[in-house]
C-alpha cells in the first residue's frame, strides 16, 4: 500500500517542489482511498479533518440550495485537492460545499492534524505545502471568478 | 511634345468641352462665405479673388490681391462627397405573399467632371479606389462613377496654411493620374493631358503654345510651395510608431480635449467608413438597405450585442489615428493620409495630427513590426444584393438557439459565414454551421431583433442571404497533427463543419480533443453530433458547464480546466466569447502550445462584410476580410489592448 | 387584432402630439396598421384600460397627480417609449429645479395655493423603466414614424446616439464654428434633427439633448476662448436640455457664484 503512496506522489506535479527524503515523511502520513460512486467526502457543516489528491475518478463539489435542487459547483479530477479548509489554523471552519465521488475514484488521504504537525515541525516541507495548497487555491479562485462572469449568458 | 496653353479668358470653352463630352461639371464655388463644391455654370462661379486663411478649428475666407481662380487651398468639401455620396440607397427589397425579392438600387451615373483637383485630393481619390475598386469586393457605384469621372487637375503654386501634402508625398504638384491638368500662372493656365479622354477634350480648347519659360516657372512655383507648407510631418515609419505606442500618455492627453464629434473623419477625403441602415414601410413589405458615411468616433461603430469595443473617446481618437496613419498600410498598401489638413481645420476645438503625431514621436517607445497588405483577389460585384433563399428545416438546439438548414447551393470552407437578412428588420454576420453543397446550416442564437426574427423563421420562409466571406479553420495545417478545438457557448457553431471535416477523414486527423463548455447542460449545442464524435475513437469529447444540477454527469467548471495535456505538437482551434478565448489561448500557451499554432474566430460588428464599411477593423485587420478566423499570435497584441 | 397603440400626455406643450399629427402623409397608414386606443391629443376618447401594445408617453412628471398616471401606463404596456425631452429629462420646465419653487409658485401664478407642482420636474424614466427614449424638443417626425414603424415590423430603431455633427457633415453645410465663429453645441447633442439650425447658419442650441460620451468640458472650453463669459456659457447648457446629467453638471462648473 506505502508503495502505492509513493509512486502516486511521485506522478504528481504538486509534490514535484519536494526532495526525495520530504517526499518519503509526507508519504508516510498519507493514505490512499478507494471510493464507490456516489460515496461522500464532505458534507455542508460539518468540520473536516483531511485533505485529499484526487488520483483517479472525479469528485463533485456541490452547494445545498435551500427549497431547490442541488447545484454542482465545480468537479474535480486528478491532482486537484479536496477539503484544503482543512489546512486553515484552528478553529477550522466547516465545509461549505458537498463533496462526493461522481464516478469510483482513488484519492491520497492526508489526516490533516499530521499534515499541520509535519509542516509546523519541518519548515522546508511546510512551506512547500503550503505554496502548493496556495497556488490550487489560488487558480480555484480565479476559475470561480471566470464562472461568475457568465460569460456565455445573455448581455442586456 | 511642346507645352501648351490656354488663356484664362478662354476657360469658358473648357467647360463647354466637358459639357460636350456629356459631362456635369464640379468644383469651387463661393457660398455661404466658404469655399465649397458644387455645380459650376461656367468660370463665373469659381472663386476668383478669393483666397482662405485656416488655422487649428478655424476658417475665413478673403479677397487675394490678385484675381487668381484657384488661388486658396482645399476646403470642408471634398470629392468624396460625389464619389462616395454621404447617403446612398443600396438595395431594395420586397416582400409578398411569401415571395421575397432583392434587387440593386437604381444608381444616378451622369458622368462628372471634376475641376480644379489638387495633388493631395487626386490622392485621396486614389486612395478610396484602393477601398472600393480594388479589392475582392467591388462597390458598383462607386466603380461607376469613379470610372466616368473626368478629372482636371489644377496645381497649388500656394501652399495653405495647414497643408503638409510635401511630407505625405501627394503634391503639391500633380504629376499623374488627371485627365486634364492646369497650372494657374496669370494669364493663362499651363495645360498638360494625362489620358485619351483628356486628349479629346483638350482638342475642343483653344489651345496655343505655351510661352518658353512656363514650364519653368511651374517648377518654381512648385517648389516655392513646397518650401512654405504650413505643417510638416515625418510619415515613412508611421505605422510601426503609433502600434509601438498604444499606451502612450498623449492619448489621454488628446482625449480630454476631443469631442467625438467625427468632424475630422467626414471631411477627411479617405475616410470610408459606413453603416447600413434598414428601412421600410409600416408594413415591412418594400424596404431597403441605406449607407451613410460612419466614423469611429461614433458609439455604433464598434459595438456588437453585449460588447462595446470603443467605449471612451481615447479609444476613438487612437482608433482614428493609428488606422489613418498606421493600420491603413497594412490593408491597403498606402498612407490614409495625404496631407490636405482638412481635419485640423475642421475640428471644432482644432486638434492638430501633426501636432499629436509629434507629441507621441517624441517620447516613444521602439516601433512594432505591422502585416503587409494583403495579395490581390479576382474581383466579386454587387456585394451588397443578397441572393434569396428559403429555409427547409429548424432544429431546436436549446431555449434560444436554433438550427435553420437553407436551401443554397455554395460551396465554403468551414469557418466561414454568410450575412443573412430580412427585409424590413436587418442583417447580420452568422457562421456557417454546416452543409452539403446543396444547403447549410446556421445556428442562431436569438440575442436582438435580427438574430430574434432570423431564429423565429419556420420551413418555408424566405430570407436574405450574402457571402461566404471571410478566413477558414486551417484544416490542412491540421493535417497528421493532434487538434486541440476549444469551444464556449455557441461558439461551437462556427466549429462544427471543422469537426465533421475531421470526422470524416480519418486518416488525416488521427487525435481530435473536443473542449466543450457552456451555461447549464441546457445550453448544450449539437448533442447527437457530441454523442456521434464521442463515439469515433479518435476524439476524445469533454462537456462542461458553468452550472448544473446534481443529475449532470459531466464537468462543472469552466473550460480551461479541460485544458490539460496538449501535445506540443498539436494544432489549437478556439471559439466562444472573447474573454473565455482569451483564457483558454493563454491556458494551451501554458501547457506548452506556441501561440502560431493556437487560432481563434473574432467578432467584431460588421454592416457589409466585403471590406467597405470599415466597422469590423482589428489594428491593420479586418474581421471580415482577414478574419473572423486569426492565428492568434497575429492579433495577440491587440487581444489584450483595451479599447480595441 | 391590430396592434394598440396608446398616447399619454403630462406636463408639456403637446408639441410631440403635434408632431405625430404632423406625419400628415403616413398617419393614414398608421391608423390603418395600428388601433389607436388612447390618444388625449386627437380625441376626447378616453379608455386608460390597457393592454396597450404601444404607448408613446410625452411630457414630464411635475404634478403629483401624474405619479400615479405613468405607473398604470407602464403597467398596461408592452412598450413605453417616452417622446422628446420633457418626458425624458424633465424639459425646459425643469428651469424650475434650480429656482426656489415657491417663489416661482407665486411669480407666475396669481392663487399660487390652487397649483399642485412637485418640486422638481422629472423625468418618466425616473418612475418607471421605459423600452426606449425619443429625443427632440420637439422630436423629430421622421425618427418618431421610425419607431413606431420599427415597432411595427419587429426591427430596433434606427435612431443614432451620434452627434449632430454626423447630419451636418452629411447634409454638407459649412460648419458654423469653424467657419465663421459661431459657438454651437452640435458636438455635444445628440442627432436626429438633421442638423437643422447650422444648416440656416445658426449654432445648435441641443434641443436633442446630449449625445452618448459628451465632451462638454472640451466644448466649454472652446467657448470661452472664443470670447464667452462662462456665465453664458452656462446659461447655453441650461436650456432645453438644462436638467440631462452631462449639461446639468458642466452649467454648475461653468457658473460663477
Ligand atoms: C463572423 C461572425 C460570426 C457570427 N456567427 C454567429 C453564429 O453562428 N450564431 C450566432 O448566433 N451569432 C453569430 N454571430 C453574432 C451575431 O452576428 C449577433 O448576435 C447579431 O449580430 C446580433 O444582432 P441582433 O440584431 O439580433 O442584436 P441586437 O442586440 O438587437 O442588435 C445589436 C445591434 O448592434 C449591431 N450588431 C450587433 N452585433 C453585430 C455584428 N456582429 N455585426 C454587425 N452589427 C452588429 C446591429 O447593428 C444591431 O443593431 C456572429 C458574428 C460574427 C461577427
Ligand atoms: S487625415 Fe487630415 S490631413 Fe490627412 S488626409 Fe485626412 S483630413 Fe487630410
Ligand atoms: S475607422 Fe478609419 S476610415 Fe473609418 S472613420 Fe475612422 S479613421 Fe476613418
Ligand atoms: S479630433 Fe476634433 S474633429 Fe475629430 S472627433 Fe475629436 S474634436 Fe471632433
Ligand atoms: S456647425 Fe455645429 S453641428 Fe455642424 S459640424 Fe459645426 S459644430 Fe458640428
Amino acid at each position: 500500500m506505502q508503495d502505492g503512496v509513493a509512486a502516486a506522489m511521485e506522478s504528481l506535479d504538486l509534490f514535484r517542489q519536494l526532495t526525495e527524503a520530504q517526499r518519503r515523511s509526507l508519504a508516510a502520513l498519507a493514505r490512499l482511498e478507494d471510493l464507490p460512486q456516489d460515496a461522500v467526502l464532505l458534507r455542508t457543516g460539518e468540520a473536516s479533518a483531511r485533505l485529499w489528491v484526487v488520483l483517479e475518478g472525479r469528485v463533485a463539489l456541490s452547494l445545498d440550495v435551500p427549497g431547490a435542487v442541488e447545484a454542482l459547483l465545480l468537479t474535480l479530477g486528478r491532482g486537484e485537492l479536496v477539503g484544503w479548509s482543512s489546512m486553515l489554523p484552528a478553529p477550522r471552519p466547516r465545509a461549505v460545499a458537498n463533496a462526493r465521488a461522481l464516478e469510483p475514484a482513488r484519492l491520497l488521504a492526508f489526516d490533516a492534524g499530521d499534515l499541520q504537525r509535519l509542516c509546523e515541525a519541518d519548515h522546508e516541507i511546510g512551506w512547500v505545502v503550503m505554496r502548493s495548497v496556495l497556488a490550487a487555491v489560488g487558480r480555484r479562485l480565479t476559475e470561480t471568478r471566470l464562472q461568475l462572469l457568465d460569460v456565455y449568458g445573455k448581455r442586456p | 511634345m511642346t507645352a501648351q496653353a490656354l488663356a484664362r479668358d478662354d476657360l469658358g470653352a473648357l467647360f463647354d468641352a466637358l459639357r460636350a463630352e456629356g459631362y456635369r461639371v464640379v468644383g469651387p464655388t463661393l457660398r455661404d462665405d466658404a469655399i465649397v463644391l458644387a455645380d459650376l455654370r461656367g468660370p463665373e462661379d469659381l472663386p476668383a479673388g478669393w483666397t482662405v486663411r485656416q488655422g487649428p478649428g478655424t476658417y475665413r475666407v478673403e479677397r487675394r490681391d490678385d484675381e487668381a481662380l484657384f488661388g486658396f487651398a482645399v476646403g470642408q468639401h471634398s470629392w468624396k462627397g460625389f464619389l462616395f455620396p454621404s447617403r446612398e440607397r443600396l438595395v431594395e427589397m420586397r416582400r409578398e405573399d411569401g415571395a421575397l425579392e432583392h434587387r440593386p438600387a437604381a444608381r444616378d451615373a451622369a458622368p462628372l467632371a471634376f475641376l480644379g483637383v489638387r495633388g493631395c485630393d487626386l490622392a485621396a481619390i486614389e486612395v478610396q479606389d484602393r477601398t472600393f475598386m480594388r479589392g475582392r469586393h467591388v462597390d458598383p457605384g462607386y466603380d461607376a462613377r469613379r470610372r466616368a469621372a473626368f478629372v482636371v487637375a489644377v496645381d497649388c503654386l500656394e501652399a495653405g496654411d495647414l497643408c503638409f501634402c510635401a511630407s505625405m508625398g501627394t503634391g503639391p504638384g500633380v504629376e499623374r493620374g488627371f485627365d486634364l491638368r492646369l497650372t494657374e500662372l496669370g494669364p493663362r493656365f499651363l495645360v498638360a493631358v494625362g489620358s485619351a479622354r483628356g486628349a479629346s477634350v483638350a482638342a475642343r480648347l483653344p489651345l496655343r503654345a505655351a510661352p518658353a519659360g512656363d514650364e519653368r516657372r511651374r517648377r518654381d512655383g512648385l517648389d516655392d510651395a513646397r518650401a512654405h507648407m504650413g505643417r510638416t510631418m515625418q510619415a515613412d515609419d508611421l505605422p510601426g510608431l503609433l502600434f509601438g505606442n498604444l499606451d502612450h500618455p498623449r492619448w489621454d492627453d488628446v482625449a480630454a480635449r476631443c469631442l467625438a464629434c467625427a468632424n475630422c473623419t467626414l471631411v477627411c477625403p479617405t475616410c470610408f467608413c459606413f453603416s447600413v441602415e434598414t428601412v421600410s414601410d409600416l408594413s415591412g413589405t418594400e424596404a431597403r438597405r441605406d449607407r451613410a458615411w460612419d466614423s469611429c468616433f461614433t458609439v455604433q461603430h464598434g459595438q456588437i450585442h453585449g460588447a462595446t469595443f470603443r467605449p471612451r473617446i481615447k479609444d476613438r481618437y487612437r482608433q482614428w489615428l493609428t488606422h489613418k496613419l498606421g493600420a491603413w498600410v497594412s490593408q491597403f498598401g498606402v498612407s490614409g493620409c495625404t496631407g490636405c489638413g482638412r481635419c485640423i481645420a475642421w475640428c471644432p476645438v482644432g486638434i492638430d495630427l501633426t501636432e499629436e503625431v509629434a507629441a507621441i514621436r517624441a517620447t516613444s517607445r521602439p516601433a512594432v513590426a505591422m502585416p503587409p497588405p494583403p495579395a490581390p483577389a479576382p474581383a466579386v460585384r454587387e456585394p451588397m444584393v443578397p441572393a434569396t433563399a428559403r429555409v427547409t428545416a429548424v432544429r431546436r438546439e436549446t431555449d434560444d438557439v436554433v438550427t435553420l438548414r437553407i436551401a443554397h447551393e455554395i460551396a465554403f470552407r468551414p469557418g466561414q459565414f454568410h450575412m443573412l437578412g430580412l427585409p424590413a428588420i436587418g442583417e447580420v454576420p452568422i457562421s456557417i454551421a454546416g452543409g452539403d453543397g446543396r444547403s447549410v446550416d446556421h445556428t442562431i442564437r436569438a440575442v436582438g431583433a435580427v438574430s430574434g426574427a432570423l431564429a423565429a423563421l419556420e420551413p418555408g420562409h424566405a430570407l436574405g442571404i450574402r457571402g461566404p466571406f471571410g478566413s477558414a479553420w486551417p484544416l490542412e495545417a491540421c493535417v497528421g497533427r493532434p487538434v486541440v478545438v476549444v469551444a464556449g457557448g455557441v461558439g461551437l457553431a462556427p466549429l462544427r463543419a471543422a469537426l465533421d471535416t475531421m470526422a470524416a477523414r480519418p486518416l488525416d486527423y488521427p487525435s481530435v480533443r473536443l473542449l466543450y463548455g457552456a451555461r447549464t447542460p441546457a445550453d448544450l449545442l449539437f448533442t447527437d453530433d457530441l454523442q456521434r464524435w464521442a463515439a469515433d475513437p479518435r476524439f476524445a469529447v469533454r462537456v462542461t458547464v458553468d452550472h448544473a444540477g446534481a443529475d449532470w454527469r459531466g464537468d462543472v467548471g469552466v473550460v480551461t480546466r479541460l485544458i490539460t495535456d496538449v501535445p506540443p505538437d498539436a494544432v489549437a482551434l478556439v471559439c466562444g466569447p472573447e474573454m473565455m478565448m482569451g483564457f483558454s489561448v493563454r491556458a494551451l500557451c501554458a501547457a506548452g502550445l506556441p501561440a502560431e499554432r493556437a487560432y481563434v474566430s473574432m467578432e467584431r460588428n460588421m454592416a457589409c462584410a466585403v471590406a467597405h464599411c470599415g466597422r469590423c477593423q482589428l489594428g491593420p485587420y479586418f474581421v471580415c476580410r482577414d478574419g473572423p478566423v486569426f492565428r492568434f499570435d497575429r492579433i495577440a497584441r491587440l487581444f489584450d489592448q483595451e479599447g480595441f | 387584432m391590430k396592434p394598440r397603440l396608446a398616447v399619454i400626455k403630462l406636463a408639456s406643450c403637446d408639441g410631440c402630439q403635434v408632431t405625430l399629427l404632423d406625419l400628415e402623409d403616413e398617419l393614414l397608414a398608421i391608423g390603418e396598421a395600428l388601433d389607436v386606443a388612447h390618444f388625449t391629443e386627437a380625441s376626447s376618447r378616453f379608455d386608460p384600460d390597457g393592454p396597450f401594445d404601444l404607448t408613446l408617453i410625452e411630457g414630464s412628471v411635475s404634478q403629483p397627480r401624474q405619479i400615479p398616471i405613468v405607473r398604470h401606463a407602464r403597467a398596461m404596456s408592452k412598450r413605453l417609449v417616452a417622446i422628446g425631452a420633457c418626458a425624458n429629462t424633465g424639459g425646459l420646465q425643469a428651469l424650475r429645479n434650480w429656482a426656489n419653487h415657491e417663489e416661482y409658485l407665486s411669480l407666475v401664478y396669481a392663487r399660487p395655493e390652487y397649483i399642485e407642482t412637485l418640486a422638481e420636474s422629472k423625468p418618466v424614466s425616473e418612475l418607471v423603466p421605459v423600452d426606449f427614449e425619443l429625443n427632440g424638443c420637439p422630436p423629430d417626425r421622421h425618427q418618431l414614424l421610425e419607431v413606431i414603424t420599427a415597432f411595427l415590423v419587429g426591427r430596433r430603431p434606427n435612431i443614432r446616439s451620434e452627434s449632430v455633427c454626423l447630419e451636418c457633415k452629411r447634409a454638407g453645410h459649412v460648419c458654423v464654428h469653424v467657419a465663421y465663429g459661431i459657438p454651437c453645441l452640435g458636438p455635444v447633442t445628440q442627432a436626429g434633427c438633421g442638423a437643422l439650425c447650422p444648416g440656416k447658419r445658426r449654432g445648435c442650441y441641443s434641443c436633442f439633448g446630449p449625445r452618448e460620451n459628451a465632451n462638454t468640458g472640451s466644448l466649454a472650453d472652446d467657448l470661452e476662448r472664443k470670447g464667452l463669459p462662462p456665465a453664458e456659457v452656462a446659461r447655453r447648457f441650461r436650456l432645453i436640455y438644462g436638467w440631462a446629467p452631462p449639461f446639468r453638471a458642466e452649467s454648475a462648473r461653468r457658473e460663477k457664484p
